[in-house]
């Protein structure tokens, strides 16, 4: 057995044929893109044939472990779901935690792809005996959760099986239905629960105890007592509480500078309240959006936000919740038992997106209708954001009379009223009525009911937008406007720029010098370069299943580069790491030129923009000159500015050609 | 002897080199560091410091390659 950290093979699923196939891949290939997403994006630009039905047999579902998940490094245990995108028509790809990554990886794989469509329900499950796909006719119609339980007791032998999972929003192709982990930790984005619902694939049973192999144990050990180190101390006063927190969002929004930080800071908020900690200094600073990006926080003022402060959260936390690998636990159970209509009596505590999905955005002030939501939207497999966003959306064409109560089967739908909004979800679980309609988001949602509605329907390129306004973060905007996965906020920001400290060993970069918040503002190739730079860097990190709060500690704390050379036994430096981020990136835009996709239409819904500009808050009369920025980001990647298309020299210098010529082959049988 | 500074939006930032190094003499505190990047009252008395992570007053004594971090919120979803 080799001494690196990646398998080398990958499991071929035809559901067409009912054929489970092991291949080899080539070293040549995890040199060149590393393993998990840009594994993925290698064999799916080779895989989908253009103009591929995102939800017929020719698109291809991929399940990809991180080149570093179970080698030892922490913070890595992340797993992605790729495939071509029913939302956006282009790229898709999602991320998740939870225990999944190891379990591909520990049955002896890198990467998991299904292609075709089952005749019937099935559901894959890989043992140390082998793959097969087996009889799904149970569980087509239980929710995510409850398949996962029973699957779980079903084929719990010496160890528990890890499994994922879709609910009913997959089974019924809702575009912004995703895949659950773990009891409820989700692949939400991209639409890939519609793709897998589109396979009839239910599920995915993985029971493997293979160990991950590492090149330089000591090295990874040693980073990792270094890292841990910091992160064990890394906490609050214990006189900082909750309701603290909108004060300093205020004070720190109002500062002039942009300044580099401490992204162990991140760390203290994380441990502290989870992604929580934004929810209601995000609201003073002007990171979040109110009443469906229409309104600031005299829209959504104190009385009501104090429901949100994540002491509130917490309260309800009965123990800290850690992913595959993590040592910062953001995550935690709940006991919501006294939650009317609750199925369980223990989930998830809902995150920051979800909160403010179904609370600002809404202007709902009722904290319990949130964990309610985030448990049934958790059960169906439906992602909070874009179910969030869709209800908004469907509030403001009731409020506008654009829906009447005849559209909506005598639902009344007003801003703040939750119980309205649950029935609206389950609604658009069922795909009964409205809720039909509604259930692909708010693209399609928008399309089908025309009379103006568009004008509600904030989405770029079809995938809704989530929970982190651009207007305070002009990085951010260009991101949700340019990148290959449109409306995605854990791609790069001007923010993660500042904690990353990537100037520190990339030879391209300047350190990073103390300026005026109004020059991010301005479109400049610097700010395009800094964009590249952090996208790069969060390639590399969904290369290596590292997680996102760990990559927003910056490279002084998680130091992905050293991993990297430790876990692989290479020695390559931060610029060729960099460059290896340039070439996923730099496929994952191919997919999309090879699929007809016009990057340009990706372009934000303009009232994320601010046109017109809002009226009152911390964003007030801002207004992005994003089409300005645009073409200088399409630029610093090499690509053609006007239409995002990667240029024939760039394809060439990072050798995709080459690339794309190799195949997997030979015998792929796991190793012993 | 050297430390690291992530120094907040409000202070003095001259003193830092290119890398955010402060140079302070052996044996120095916080409270050096304070007076080095101008924060004052109200900032100092409010403001919250940390020295390698761990919440620290201005009497702490630093050593060389220590880190001070001041508050700086940032987040994610």
């Amino acid at each position: 057995m080799s001494d690196h950290c990646w398998r080398g093979k990958i499991l071929v699923v035809d559901l067409s044929g009912g054929t489970c196939t092991p291949r080899s891949i080539p070293d040549e290939v995890y040199e060149a893109v590393l393993s998990g997403l840009g594994l993925g994006v290698w064999y799916l630009n080779r895989a989908i044939p253009p103009g591929a039905d995102p939800l017929g047999p020719d698109n291809v579902l991929g399940i990809t472990s991180g080149l570093l998940t179970g080698a030892g490094p922490v913070m890595t245990g992340r797993w992605m779901a790729v495939c071509k995108s029913p939302l956006t028509g282009g790229w898709g790809d999602s991320n998740c935690g939870g225990d999944f990554a190891p379990a591909i990886k520990h049955c002896g794989f890198d990467a998991i792809f299904f292609h075709g469509i089952s005749p019937k329900p099935v559901y894959l499950l890989v043992e140390p005996s082998g793959a097969k796909l087996m009889d799904a006719a149970a569980y087509w119609g239980a929710d995510a959760l409850e398949t996962e339980r029973r699957l779980v007791e079903a084929h719990r032998k010496n160890r528990k099986p890890a499994v994922a999972a879709i609910g009913p929003a997959g089974e019924k192709l809702s575009l912004i239905a995703g895949i659950s982990n773990d009891s409820g930790r989700f692949a939400a984005r991209s639409g890939v629960g519609a793709v897998m619902g589109s396979k009839r694939l239910k599920a995915i049973v993985l029971s493997g105890a293979r160990p991950v192999p590492c090149a330089d144990p000591g090295g990874v050990k040693s980073l990792n007592v270094e890292y841990s180190g910091k992160v064990r101390r890394a906490e609050f006063p214990r006189f900082v509480k909750g309701a603290f927190l909108p004060l300093m969002g205020k004070a720190m929004g109002a500062l002039p500078s942009s300044i580099p930080l401490d992204g162990m800071l991140t760390t203290m908020l994380m441990r502290t309240w989870g992604s929580c900690s934004n929810n209601t200094l995000g609201l003073q600073n002007g990171d979040v959006p109110v009443k469906n990006w229409s309104g600031s926080v005299r829209d959504f003022p104190p009385p009501k936000y104090r429901a949100i402060n994540p002491d509130r959260i917490t309260e309800r936390q009965k123990y800290r919740y850690h992913c595959y690998s993590c040592i910062i636990g953001c995550g935690g159970i709940c006991d919501i038992s006294d939650i009317e209509g609750r199925e369980g009596a223990l989930a998830h505590k809902p995150e920051y997106e979800t909160v403010i999905s179904f609370s600002a955005l809404h202007l709902n002030s009722d904290l319990d209708s949130v964990f309610r939501i985030n448990e049934l939207l958790n059960r169906a497999g439906m992602d909070t954001i874009s179910a969030g966003m869709t209800a908004a959306f469907a509030i403001e064409c009731f409020e506008n009379g654009i829906l009447t109560l005849e559209d909506t089967g005598g639902l009344e739908l007003r801003w703040g009223d939750a119980r309205a909004v649950i029935v609206l979800l389950e609604k658009m679980i069922a795909r009964e009525g409205i809720g039909d309609i509604l259930a692909d988001g708010v693209k399609k949602a928008a399309e089908r009911i025309g009379k103006g509605s568009g004008k509600f329907a904030v989405h770029a390129g079809g995938q809704e937008l989530p929970m982190h306004d651009p207007r305070i973060d002009p990085m951010l905007g260009v991101v949700y406007s340019a990148d290959p996965t449109p409306g995605r906020h854990t791609t790069s920001s001007g923010l993660y720029y500042s904690t990353s400290a990537l100037w520190d060993k990339v030879s391209w970069l300047e350190p990073f010098a103390i300026h005026p918040k109004k020059e991010d503002h301005e479109p400049s190739r610097t700010e395009a370069s800094h964009n590249v730079a952090m996208t790069c860097f969060k390639m590399l990190v969904d290369g290596s299943g590292g997680c996102y709060y760990a990559m927003m500690g910056g490279i002084r704390h998680f130091r992905l580069f050293d991993y990297l050379n430790c876990a692989t036994g290479w020695d390559k430096t931060a610029d060729d790491y960099m460059e290896i981020g340039k070439r996923i990136q730099t496929l994952r835009q191919l997919f999309n030129i090879r699929h007809g996709v016009k990057p340009r239409s990706f372009r934000m819904h303009d009232r994320a923009a601010g046109s017109p500009p809002l009226a009152s808050g911390h964003n007030k009369g801002i207004t992005l000159k994003i089409d300005e920025m645009i073409p200088l980001y399409n630029e610093a990647w090499g690509w053609d500015g006007a239409s995002g298309a990667p240029l024939a020299e760039t394809l060439e210098k990072l050798s995709i050609p080459a690339l794309l010529a190799l195949q997997p082959a030979g015998n792929g049988a796991p190793d012993a | 002897m050297k430390v690291r500074v992530y120094p907040p939006a409000y202070a003095t930032k001259q003193p830092l080199d290119r890398d955010g190094f402060l140079e302070l003499p052996e044996n120095s505190t916080l409270g050096a560091v304070h007076d080095a990047l101008g924060i004052r009252f109200p900032y100092r008395q409010v403001g919250l410091c940390f020295v390698n992570y761990r919440f620290a007053r201005s009497s702490v004594r630093l050593t060389e390659g220590d880190t001070v971090s001041y508050l700086a919120f940032v987040s994610g979803g």
